[in-house]
């Protein structure tokens, strides 16, 4: 069958690297996670960006550039 | 050495731009739906394809994808980003005039998208549609928003990334790679072009893009915009903040292998599905991890889920992303494809994430963002409940009745009597059986349009009571460098034990048996350093990730090898078919170089100028909405439709046509079954040939002429890509192409039908009747031919056989 093209091609070998190289990707994000990231101080604050408050008001003035 | 000023500064958010694409969510969502409640409707009632070609199915599926993806989940996106970015990096957008450039710029592709898809204007592929022009607005438009997001990242006034905004970089940096890898054409007038990607190569890019389209236009965004707005609905941080790291790094590298997925069994190399298939199974993990992580952010917070409408829209949001992307996997897995492949199991499971999880999401949040950003209570909490309701009853009916039909019409299909025939030979019997659960369908696409208007009245209302809120935050403005922070990233300890491991597994991968033994023991005692390294020295390794965290250039880089590592491994190996492909002329045979690469029986021809022109008003149709053109190698298919399709029969196709729904039957070899009185008649009043028919009537082909003056330009730019026209046939195009009309022509005299040669119903006839015939066997194989072609490949050396 011709869906079994390239079946023996050398190129098949760059998907295996890619494994590879997302097999070692993924441990070091794992490792970054488990030793990287102990700080739990660091990761409240990280974890809390969003809830960061701020003040609204209705327009009166035209608006102007950051200042 | 860091070097830091501080500075105290009010920042002043440009909400503008966030409410301008609020608006556009809003108008644009009520087109997708209304538009995907007429298609609906016209499978239902054929009627309502009113004759008019600019109304029919085929050119209107692929506006309701486009406004659906781009225009409301688009829009919604921009909103979500602009809102949010600004926030979570304290400073406003860099620059106003480029937030309103992206604004205006993308309502105007959108515009033009509503114009050019119904007269027709197409490039056939799914979700990359529009026509080259577009194509090129789209990438300047998202340039500028790319350019805008960076800048601002650039001038933030907070050191951390937060996760959010590590999506958002997914996004912008994917889609840029993957509109133009799959937009490159080759233009043969303002309005037209061909793809420079061909067959197998056209189709694993093309769904490289759609199936990345899903994950980066419509994911990845969208779960930033969850890492956000979640929290800030719930009032409570992000349930793991270490989750959210595994779930994006994982997403990320394992979404841009599965693009493959979408053609198993098709004439795509085996071993392309496969690794599409294990990925897309591997996603299931980060995929769940993504959802379990939003659902526990609203750990303590249950409570609301019974009295705030924002919290339940977005409960259900990720409920309905968990659920796509456990069925995304399910589907699959090649036995379960083979049988929902090509249904409208396909049309639930896309829904499930379109009306799940990306309305939902964009509901929960113009909820939660509209009081805000005019600074007022949400006009009507009961509304926004009913509205919730009523939508979630309208999507359940909708996905239900296509699980159903899905799995109904698969087992249909493939059904095969006693003696191994098919059980229900004629298609038109398992498009009956699925007319119950299109108008259930209906329904459910019905009750939530209708509930979408609730929305609209709710939030219109919501508006007229506020008015326009500026949002400030005063900041200590931190400018922070680090001398040869790039190079400190680059000679951490964590790269070069990354490096390290990579080359040793590579080596690992290619050697011999000694050598691997070593490698492998070399790979173990580097893995157990590395985490012994990490272990120990925790709080460099902090410091590291820390650089990386804040470090935006780094952060992108990263990101683009992530997604680049997938795309370049699939498509490659693809991209180089095209010399290996045996197409071949008798005149080859007998010559040994000649036949170690092309020792095939058969022989493909380009198409014929009228046939040229025949396929450019098929793809301008849209007739692959409904029709494929691709046999798989399954006995009910093969009984269905005849051979297999291979991969050499769509080498000249630009684009690829093999479609991935089969409201009608497949198409590939339609050539040749039926008379060209058969053809005409089920053009002019599908009905009439096939009673139980669905399929919009094109009887304006009969009138409309194609110009063969233009068809010899056509077939240069062709020729141009690979295709083998000769001089001869470029000079020839025109007669070549008013003859075969003139015989399609007279056949149709004789049974009383006046008829045009250069028609457009002519060209399209020309262009079915050739499906199928071609590549053609070399027949007769004479003995003496057969034996040379055995006999050269048995002195063919191995390697030269395995193109080593």
């Amino acid at each position: 069958m011709f869906q079994d093209f390239h079946a023996h091609s050398r190129l098949l070998i760059w998907p295996l690297i890619g494994l590879v190289i997302f097999l070692v990707s993924f441990i070091g994000v794992l490792l970054y996670v488990f030793f990287g990231l102990h700080d739990r101080t660091k990761v409240e604050k990280l974890s809390r960006l969003p809830l960061e408050t701020e003040v609204t008001t209705t327009r009166v003035k035209p608006e102007g550039r950051a200042s | 050495m860091e070097v830091t000023r501080e500075l105290k500064r009010q920042v002043v958010y440009d909400d503008d731009a966030v409410r301008a694409f609020t608006y556009a969510t809003i108008v644009w969502g009520a087109v997708a739906l209304l538009l995907g409640v007429l298609i609906a409707s016209q499978l239902s009632f054929w009627q309502l394809n009113l004759n008019i070609s600019w109304l029919s199915f085929g050119r209107l599926r692929p506006l309701h994808t486009n406004a659906a993806i781009f225009a409301f989940v688009g829009n919604m996106m921009f909103a979500g980003i602009y809102y949010s970015t600004q926030r979570l990096l304290k400073t406003r957008m860099a620059s106003d005039k480029l937030s309103w450039f992206h604004f205006w710029g993308w309502q105007l592709i959108i515009v033009s998208a509503a114009v050019t898809l119904p007269l027709g204007l197409t490039q056939g592929k799914e979700y990359a549609e529009l026509i080259w022009p577009i194509d090129i607005a789209i990438a300047v438009v998202w340039v500028v928003f790319g350019i805008n997001f960076f800048w601002t990242l650039a001038k933030r006034n907070e050191q951390n990334l937060y996760v959010a905004l590590w999506f958002y970089i997914a996004t912008i940096v994917t889609i840029t790679v993957l509109h133009v890898v799959n937009s490159l054409h080759l233009p043969t007038s303002f309005l037209h072009s061909y793809p420079i990607y061909a067959g197998v190569q056209d189709a694993l890019v093309q769904w490289w893009y759609g199936h990345n389209a899903v994950a980066f236009f419509l994911t990845t965004p969208i779960l930033g915009i969850m890492y956000y707005f979640l929290p800030k609905a719930a009032e409570r941080p992000i349930y793991s903040y270490r989750l959210s790291v595994v779930h994006f790094w994982s997403l990320v590298f394992l979404y841009i292998w599965a693009g493959p997925h979408h053609l198993l069994y098709t004439a795509l190399p085996d071993w392309a599905q496969t690794l599409g298939m294990i990925f897309s199974l591997m996603l299931w993990a980060p995929s769940w991890g993504g959802m379990l992580n939003g659902l526990l952010t609203l750990r303590g917070a249950w409570d609301k889920l019974r009295t705030d409408p924002v919290i339940k829209f977005l409960a259900v949001a990720v409920t309905f992303y968990g659920m796509s992307t456990f069925e995304g996997p399910l589907l699959s897995i090649k036995s379960v494809s083979a049988l929902g492949h090509y249904t409208d199991w396909i049309i639930g499971h896309a829904h499930g994430g379109a009306l799940g999880w990306n309305a939902f999401m964009t509901f929960g949040m113009l909820y939660w963002l509209v009081p805000r950003l005019w600074k007022t209570q949400l006009w009507s909490t009961k509304l926004a409940e009913t509205h919730f309701w009523l939508s979630t009853v309208g999507i359940l009916l909708y996905i239900v009745a296509m699980w159903v039909n899905g799995v109904s019409q698969g087992l249909f299909l493939r059904a095969l009597d006693v003696d191994g025939f098919l059980k229900y030979p004629d298609f038109i019997e398992s498009l009956r059986a699925s007319r119950f659960m299109y108008g259930m369908r209906l329904v459910g696409g019905l009750l939530f349009f209708g509930s979408y208007l609730l929305l609209i009245i709710n939030l219109w209302a919501t508006i007229r009571s506020g008015s326009k809120a500026t949002s400030s935050l005063d900041v200590v403005a931190r400018s922070t460098s680090t001398p040869g922070g790039n190079w400190r990233l680059l000679r951490g300890s964590p790269v070069i034990y990354s490096l390290a491991i990579i080359l040793i597994a590579v080596l690992l991968g290619i050697s011999g048996v000694v050598t691997s033994a070593v490698a492998l023991a070399l790979l173990v005692i580097l893995v157990i350093a590395a985490i012994l390294s990490f272990g120990l020295e925790s709080k460099k390794t902090a410091g590291w990730h820390q650089l990386i965290e804040g470090n935006s250039l780094v952060f992108t880089i990263l990101v683009l090898v992530a997604i680049l590592v997938g795309g370049i491994v699939e498509i490659i190996p693809t991209l180089v078919i095209t010399h290996e492909v045996p197409v071949t002329t008798t005149a080859a045979v007998g010559d040994s170089l000649a036949v170690q690469v092309t020792s095939s029986p058969f022989k493909q021809k380009p198409f014929s100028p009228l046939e040229l022109e025949g396929r450019d008003i098929y793809v301008r149709e849209g007739c692959y909405v409904c029709h494929s053109q691709m046999i798989r190698p399954f006995r009910h298919e093969t009984l269905r439709y005849g051979d297999y399709s291979r991969v050499e029969e769509s080498i000249y196709n630009h684009p690829f046509q093999w479609g991935s729904k089969r409201t009608g039957p497949d198409l590939q070899r339609v050539g040749g079954k039926y008379a060209t009185l058969w053809h005409y008649l089920h053009m002019m009043d599908p009905r009439s040939t096939s009673p139980g028919s669905n399929m919009p009537s094109y009887h304006w082909l009969k009138d409309g002429r194609i110009d063969l003056t233009h068809t010899a330009h056509k077939m240069d730019m062709l020729s141009k890509l690979g295709v083998p026209y000769t001089a001869e046939d470029l000079a020839a195009a025109q007669e070549n192409g008013l003859s075969q009309g003139r015989l399609i022509r007279d056949d149709l005299v004789q049974q009383s039908v006046e008829l045009a040669p250069d028609s457009e119903m002519a060209a399209i006839i020309a262009y079915l009747q050739r499906l199928g015939l071609g590549p053609q066997p070399i027949r007769p194989d004479p003995p003496a031919v057969s034996q040379a072609l055995d006999q050269s490949n048995a002195n063919i050396p191995t390697s030269v056989k395995e193109g080593r």
